[in-house]
């Protein structure tokens, strides 16, 4: 089971897999992702099958709108976790 | 430029839409057309070339849909629907759609009804089969499979952009399944094939794909019997 910050350390690398000049030292973890880098639809699914192949966590469509943030991925993500 | 018309059903009206190709590298309009808060929104870009072209293709976007209507570009008001899908507050007749990829925008504007459109650089992604894998319905995924290797990136993107441009018509965006519906997948037949499984829902879509500078690859979708589209490069 990844701790919290294993699973954030995931969420940066898959920003850095669609975005790599991204600084994620310099992301605010409270601000929506997508005002902060220009990251379109197709980028954020390519950050799902990242997470996926990391994690093994599928994201379903429903619950996409839970992704906004950077600190509400990483919640969402061990929810499902510690769920599963 | 010609107008390029997709197979219609000649006993049906085709949408007339004109597609605005915005480059976004160069003079961009005064930021002074946006409004607070997408000044706000601009200033909150980590990186100044996503700010530079945040501000161009929205201030091309207020000044080719105040042109439409007659109004000046920094009066433009607009309100997002439930699922984020923007639309014009004081003018809801004029459907408009925007999308942009690296230092290209597209701008899709109708009177004919709620019209949407993608545009993506067509670059092979590493990743893109694990997408399709992941998100496309079956039909899509064995069509994908069949085109020659050296074709499957563009048969990819043109997948993606007809299958985005259609959501961003109804308004859901990615909140919608992408393999409850299949898009056809040949560079010369744009459509929709089904969507549920019902074939008679796909052919009430018209899809068109978009003819743009190498290597952007991209797509209009609209709830018509065909569409005759009108390009247009900004600023005229």
């Amino acid at each position: 089971m990844p701790t919290r910050e294993e699973v954030r350390q995931a969420v940066f690398d898959a920003i850095r897999s669609v975005a790599p000049e991204t600084d994620t030292a310099t992301l605010r973890g409270d601000r929506p992702l997508r005002e902060q880098v220009e990251i379109d639809s197709f980028d954020f699914m390519r950050m799902l099958v990242f997470l996926h192949e990391r994690l093994g966590v599928d994201v379903p469509e429903g619950a996409y709108g839970q992704l906004a943030t950077v600190e509400a991925t990483v919640d969402y993500l061990l929810g499902r976790l510690t769920a599963g | 430029m010609p107008d390029r018309r997709v197979p219609a059903d000649p006993a049906g009206r085709p949408a007339s839409v004109d597609l605005w190709v915005i480059p976004l590298t160069g003079a961009t309009p005064a930021a002074d057309v946006l409004s607070p808060t997408e000044r706000e929104r601009a200033a909150r870009f980590r990186f100044d070339r996503d700010r530079a072209r945040y501000v161009a293709a929205h201030g091309a976007m207020r000044c080719i849909l105040g042109d439409a209507l007659g109004r000046p570009p920094a009066s433009l008001a607009f309100e997002v629907g439930p699922l984020g899908k923007p639309a014009l507050a004081d003018h809801p007749a004029l459907h408009f759609n925007l999308s942009h990829s690296r230092d290209l925008a597209v701008l899709a504007v109708t009177t004919h009804g709620p019209v949407g459109v993608d545009v993506e650089a067509a670059l092979p992604i590493p990743d893109s089969v694990a997408v399709a894998e992941a998100n496309f319905s079956p039909a899509e995924r064995a069509a994908l499979r069949r085109l020659p290797e050296a074709e499957r990136v563009a048969g990819f993107h043109r997948l993606w952009t007809r299958k985005e441009a259609y959501l961003k018509a109804i308004g859901t965006g990615l909140s919608h399944a992408l393999d409850r519906f299949t898009v056809t997948s040949d560079a010369a037949a744009a459509r929709v094939v089904e969507i549920d499984g019902d074939a008679a829902a796909g052919a009430r879509w018209a899809v068109a794909p978009l003819v743009l500078p190498s290597p952007f690859v991209g797509a209009v979708a609209i709830r018509a019997e065909g569409i005759v589209l009108r390009p247009q490069i900004w600023p005229a």
